[in-house]
């Protein structure tokens, strides 16, 4: 059981410091999915967001 | 371990990490699921009327296609069909676009009602359930999204009309240039509109946008967006990825075992003038300069018809309006072929493609020949029905929709090609039950789920689609074991019915060898391979006049010297001496390129037989 609080807490550790791997997926998705409804499919312009 | 390998603890936090990113996904999705938030698109709904429960096709389905900011979307007729089919119901789904929907005319003329007329007229002792899940302007992509929705609905027919929207059709497909991408993007499209956080995010993202005006109208605003060279990259692509959705609807299809009916795509050329030319001169319009155009012919001034004809020609030789004026001008002077050349040309360079060119159909003809689907060639249909095949406003309304008339026969060929492929009886006959079906025809290997198709395989195997008797089902074993492997996909049809072919001629069964020479005949009768066989067993059995009869129906589509020897022993047989030294003659010619294509000992029966043709027709003695 202490075993397993203590791999928690050295993930929430470890979460505070590298926040890209929670939030980057979620914000690319979030920019996929506007883009998407702006341009209605049209991808064109998909380069220049990413 | 993790203190010895902290890059491995490293790696498992960072793909949890990421994980839990996704979760929090999913935690929201079904989080507004529960609180009823947008909408899920089902394809139909269960009501229940007089205690039995049907389901009723939601009507507003077709708005998954739509941009969320348009109203006046096409929405599906209302339809309703049983929960609990009887074995005697008879279910077909209709998808496709404007066609099969009978644009322009209101609820009387459309494939359905008059299909239900149809069925009703011939007596067909049938429960007809037709449902009609067409929608104006629909692409395949939108057609092939429909029909995933369909084996649960247990479809035992599936009539398809689509090709004709690639362009400018709904859904909007991605105008990114490359075959892949574009395939790619469209997909992930739709596949996204049914995401509850994709309709709450474009319900944000609209509140924020300004409404276009423009965009209210769905197809308007694209119409313009969609010029398209000829064979240009684009329109390469559009065909291919328009073949890529036929071959994932063929997958569908064959794995639940519904049997497709698919037509191909007709258009009026000679009535309607081309939408777009390209004009070096960029003021100029196609409906400016044609306005004139007319006047002329209506005063009989052929003069002054041709003089302006030959003016455009050198301002804008290029454009389709030139030869669509020179194709009326030439049906004028009765010069048909060539009219009918211009028209088509007219048609292929207009930078609209709402009319579909051939090219379109022979691909569709190709697929379902591959594919063994059933086929409808309402082109041809119309093309009888026209002058010379400038097909006009007698049998359309405008450049693609047909008139009444039109529709009625658009409907009748399907009618038939069921009748001729005898699918409500088969569909009757089905109802033997299992145990009864077992006893008869004792089997091993086959549970109560594909009994229907592996009745169907022996019977296709053994009489194509033409014939259906129940004695059929009881042929040798090594049918048997050959349906069995076209069931489960270790063997085409085309193959089992060659291996059945050689089988029987290795016996020395002639006849039951012949059958499956008609039967590949039906299907595949450019298979030089499987012709020469059959030739080679009539040849055997000295049945000469067959010989000739199947040179005369396939003329022109072989060349190979072995055929023209056998052709010439016919001939020369039934004491045709001209014609016997013609095909000898071809014979020598095609073995000049091709050595190989006669045994040595042929080689020498040839030219036997060719001096004695010259004799009997007397040019040498």
């Amino acid at each position: 059981m202490k075993m397993k609080i203590k791999i928690l807490i050295e993930l929430f550790h470890y979460s505070n410091k590298h926040k890209k791997f929670i939030f980057a997926p979620l914000i690319l998705l979030t920019i996929f999915l506007i883009w998407l409804i702006i341009n209605e499919s049209n991808f064109i312009i998909l380069p220049f967001f990413f | 371990m993790n203190k010895k390998h902290p890059h491995l603890k490293n790696s498992i936090f960072d793909f949890a990490l990421i994980a839990f990113s996704i979760s929090i996904l999913f935690l929201i999705e079904y989080f507004l699921q529960l609180v009823g938030f947008g909408e899920s698109y089902p394809l139909a709904n269960i009501v229940e009327k007089n205690n039995v429960k049907y389901y009723m096709v939601n009507e507003n389905f077709p708005k998954k296609y739509f941009s969320n900011n348009i109203q006046n979307y096409p929405k599906f007729r209302k339809s309703f069909f049983k929960v609990k089919k009887d074995s005697n119901d008879f279910r077909i789904f209709v998808v496709g676009g404007n066609i099969v929907n009978g644009v322009p005319y209101d609820e009387s003329i459309n494939f359905s009602s008059i299909f239900k007329y149809l069925t009703k007229k011939y007596n067909r002792n049938i429960d007809l359930e037709i449902i009609d899940l067409s929608i104006n302007s629909i692409n395949s992509y939108g057609v092939k999204d429909i029909i995933k929705y369909l084996p649960k609905y247990k479809p035992d027919l599936l009539i398809l009309n689509t090709g004709y929207n690639e362009f400018f059709g709904i859904p909007n497909s991605s105008k990114i240039n490359n075959f892949h991408l574009e395939y790619f993007f469209t997909k992930s499209f739709i596949f996204f509109r049914k995401f509850r956080i994709y309709q709450l995010t474009e319900k944000i993202v609209n509140f924020f946008q300004e409404q276009n005006v423009d965009k209210i109208n769905y197809l308007q605003a694209d119409y313009y967006d969609n010029r398209v060279d000829y064979k240009s990259g684009k329109y390469i692509n559009k065909r291919k990825n328009f073949l890529r959705n036929l071959y994932k609807i063929e997958d569908i299809t064959n794995r639940y075992h519904i049997p497709v009916i698919i037509s191909n795509l007709s258009a009026n050329i000679s009535s309607i003038p081309p939408f777009h030319s390209e004009f070096n001169d960029e003021e100029l319009t196609d409906i400016e300069l044609y306005r004139n155009f007319p006047n002329y012919l209506i005063q009989d001034d052929k003069t002054q018809a041709e003089d302006w004809l030959q003016d455009l020609k050198s301002w804008e030789p290029q454009s389709a309006i030139y030869y669509y004026c020179k194709a009326i001008l030439d049906k004028k002077n009765n010069q048909i072929e060539s009219s009918l050349k211009n028209y088509t040309i007219a048609i292929r360079i207009d930078k609209f493609h709402f009319r579909p060119l051939q090219d379109w159909n022979f691909a569709i003809k190709n697929f379902a020949n591959e594919k063994e689907w059933m086929f409808v060639n309402i082109d041809s249909v119309y093309d009888d029905l026209t002058f010379h095949k400038l097909k006009c406003d007698n049998i359309f309304i405008d450049h693609i929709h047909p008139n009444i008339k039109g529709y009625w026969l658009f409907v009748k060929e399907h009618f038939n090609v069921i009748e001729k492929n005898k699918l409500f009886s088969i569909k009757k006959n089905n109802k033997l039950s299992f145990n009864e079906f077992t006893k008869k025809y004792p089997l091993t290997n086959f549970t109560k789920s594909n009994q229907a198709v592996y009745a169907k395989a022996i019977r296709k195997l053994i009489y194509g689609n033409n014939i259906y008797k129940d004695e059929y089902l009881a042929q040798g074993s090594i049918v048997k074991k050959f349906a069995y492997q076209n069931i489960n996909k270790n063997i085409s049809w085309l193959k089992a019915n060659e291996e059945l072919l050689d089988h029987y001629y290795k016996k020395g069964d002639d006849q039951e060898a012949l059958k499956y020479f008609k039967n590949i005949q039906t299907t595949y009768s450019y298979n030089l391979k499987n012709y020469l066989k059959g030739i080679l067993i009539y040849y055997e059995n000295e049945q000469w006049r067959k010989i000739i009869q199947l040179k005369e129906e396939s003329s022109g589509t072989f060349e190979h010297a072995k055929l023209f020897y056998y052709y010439g022993v016919a001939y020369y047989q039934i004491e045709n001496y001209e014609r016997s030294f013609n095909c000898f003659k071809r014979a020598e010619i095609l073995l000049e390129t091709n050595p190989h294509q006669l045994s040595d000992s042929e080689k020498t029966k040839l030219y036997k037989y060719y001096g004695k043709s010259l004799e009997k027709i007397g040019k040498i003695e």
